[in-house]
């Protein structure tokens, strides 16, 4: 790569960044909150209220739902659960199958073959990872679907989604590398198509092109580079996991027993049914012209019959630029972070366990003169979701909404009731 | 007629209910008048809060010590509260199993109730008020109106039904 090439990489990552942080820096510090009555919520935006509205109508599919299965085994609430649940069950079928993979030109194919009609329960093995990868593109969709129409994916959420977002882009790498490693007449035509797209990129495209089939040509490297690209994301999973799960106290990872039972009896019924076959092997002489596509892997090919590679390649950018902004507009400047009293909190730790969003620390505190140490609770503003949670948690009144202090509830209270407090 | 009846010794009035209502589930804004009391129910004021699980337990002591017929708490769905586990954190509040709990020593327990309902559910949660205003105003209507302060009239619901201890 020649050096104007890295200086123009340089320019163009420098002015993504001031771009990123002009738009950042947009609304300004702010607004001190002002006096308020019993009030919940800014005034809403047009992009708000249209998340408020599917928000809403999402809870009335919810109920219907409810009303089939109650809301303890309503699979629609365990999207997330889901999602990692048919991870699981392609991270368990793909040992199974990947003890009979043999990742050259010649033995790939055979190898598949050879693990669907030889090996006992080869088919229905190959068809549970096959469709365990279906369900759990099923179950992605879902849950990206899910905690976009509820309004659950911005704010203290952002970061989270962020992460989905890459671990969406390592699912497609695993699906479509999948299709590749079977080396038949659609692992060719997809191979050559990945090829064309890669090299379209401008300044790194022939390197990546190089590197993705493991050097200028097809041979046996490139099926063991298939094998790797489509192994290493489930391991890279474990850490962006951990990544997508930081920001969530008590995550919810797996769906009760009977909807687990469920998914899996799903995946098998579909092995029986439609059993995963190989179309005929790669064939150099006579490559395939038309592609059968699975929709949840390969939908970005069918875009081949209309755009050109540099085209798409466009389109990827512009649609992963979008998937990683989404949560950052609009921003809101209204907040209503807690604050503690430090001289109330008896430092018990009963708001640090019942805060969802893991944005309350217990700290040595400072204040205390005591000679034995004390805790103090100290809410750390940017991961706080604004609930309340930890108002309703605290025995001693020690933390309260800026917006919505005690106080006014209990006058809301004894003024509607018409008490007046004395005589207790 | 019950609705007519005022006060208890703090000068509370029997006809009169408290709600707390979370912002994303039962969406009753449209149905609430200027002084956020509702308006298919008399008698229901609503407070709205960010989630159901900001309720103190204390607020609904304050409420029904204050005089209220009954106190209750709206938030989403099980399963699926929008801040988490909110709405799960307040039943288990109100119900004893979650520090800190409700105190039901000095209140009746038989007039409080939460309410599992999404925004969209409206028209089943204001069922669901009737019903429970309904019968909070019988439960009120039982107690002789209260004389001694409020340990006595905690006392004397207390025996009435056996249930709080
Ligand atoms: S309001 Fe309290 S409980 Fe809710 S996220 Fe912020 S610190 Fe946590
Ligand atoms: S619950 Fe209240 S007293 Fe306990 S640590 Fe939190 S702020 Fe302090």
């Amino acid at each position: 790569m020649a050096w104007s090439d890295i200086l123009v990489v340089v320019l163009v990552i420098m002015a993504v960044d001031l771009l990123a942080v002009a738009v950042m820096r947009r609304g300004g510090p702010p607004r001190r909150p002002g006096p308020t009555p019993i009030i919940s919520g800014s005034p809403l935006s047009r992009w708000e209220r249209f998340l408020k509205r599917s928000q809403e109508a999402t809870t009335r599919v919810d109920y219907l739902l409810n009303l089939l299965f109650g809301a303890e085994y309503n699979f629609w609430y365990f999207h997330a659960g889901l999602t990692n649940l048919f991870l699981w069950f392609c991270i368990a079928t793909g040992l199974l199958v990947f003890f009979y993979y043999v990742p050259s030109l010649e033995s790939a194919y055979a190898s598949v073959e050879y693990l669907t009609y030889e090996v006992p329960y080869g088919q229905i093995m190959r068809g549970l990872h096959r469709y365990s990868a279906d369900g759990f593109a099923i179950a992605v969709l879902l849950h990206a679907g899910r905690v976009f129409f509820t309004d659950r994916f911005r704010k203290f959420r952002s970061m989270t989604w962020v992460s989905g977002v890459v671990m969406l882009v390592f699912l497609l790498v695993t699906g479509i590398t999948g299709y590749l490693l079977v080396w038949d007449q659609r692992s060719l035509l997809l191979t050559t198509m990945t090829h064309q797209f890669l090299a379209a990129i401008p300044l790194v495209g022939s390197y990546l092109a190089g590197w993705f089939i493991g050097g200028p040509v097809i041979s046996d490297t490139t099926l063991s580079r298939f094998l790797f690209l489509h192994i290493a994301p489930p391991f890279a999973f474990m850490v962006l996991l951990w990544w997508h799960y930081l920001k969530i106290n008590r995550p919810v990872i797996y769906p009760p027993a009977p909807v687990t039972l469920l998914a899996a009896g799903l995946v098998i019924v579909a092995a029986a049914v439609f059993p995963a076959v190989s179309q005929a092997p790669a064939n150099f002489d006579a490559p395939a012209t038309e592609l059968a596509v699975d929709w949840f892997f390969l939908w970005g090919y069918w875009l081949f019959n209309v755009l050109s590679p540099p085209t798409l390649v466009l389109l990827a950018v512009v649609l992963l630029a979008v998937l990683f902004a989404v949560p950052y507009f609009p921003r809101s400047e209204w907040r209503n972070v807690p604050v503690v009293h430090a001289g109330r909190c008896t430092g018990c730790s009963l708001c640090y366990v019942d805060c969802h969003a893991n944005a309350i620390e217990m700290i040595p505190d400072p204040y205390f003169t005591g000679r034995r140490k004390k805790l103090l609770a100290v809410v750390y503003e940017p991961k706080c979701a604004e609930c309340g949670i930890c108002v309703g948690a605290c025995p001693f009144s020690a933390i309260e909404m800026p917006r919505l202090r005690d106080k006014q509830v209990e006058e809301a209270i004894t003024g509607w009731v018409g008490a007046t407090g004395a005589g207790d | 007629m019950a609705e007519r009846r005022r006060g208890n010794s703090l000068g509370g009035r029997r006809d009169r209910l408290i709600g707390f209502l979370c912002e994303w589930s039962g969406k009753l804004d449209h149905r609430l008048g200027p002084d956020q009391e509702l308006l298919d129910v008399p008698g229901v004021k609503v407070i709205k809060l960010m989630c159901s699980g900001m309720v103190k337990p204390e607020w609904v002591e304050l409420a029904l010590k204050s005089g209220a017929a009954g106190c209750f708490v709206v938030g989403c769905p099980r399963g699926d509260c929008h801040f988490r586990e909110g709405n799960v954190f307040i039943n288990e509040r109100l119900l004893g199993l979650r520090p800190p709990k409700l105190k039901t020593r000095d209140v009746d327990p038989e007039r409080i109730a939460v309410f599992f309902r999404g925004a969209e559910e409206w028209p089943e949660l204001i069922e669901d008020i009737k019903a429970f205003r309904d019968r909070c105003l019988a439960r009120a209507g039982e107690e002789p109106a209260p004389q001694g302060g409020r340990q006595a009239a905690a006392t004397k619901a207390r025996t009435a039904e056996g249930t709080a201890s």
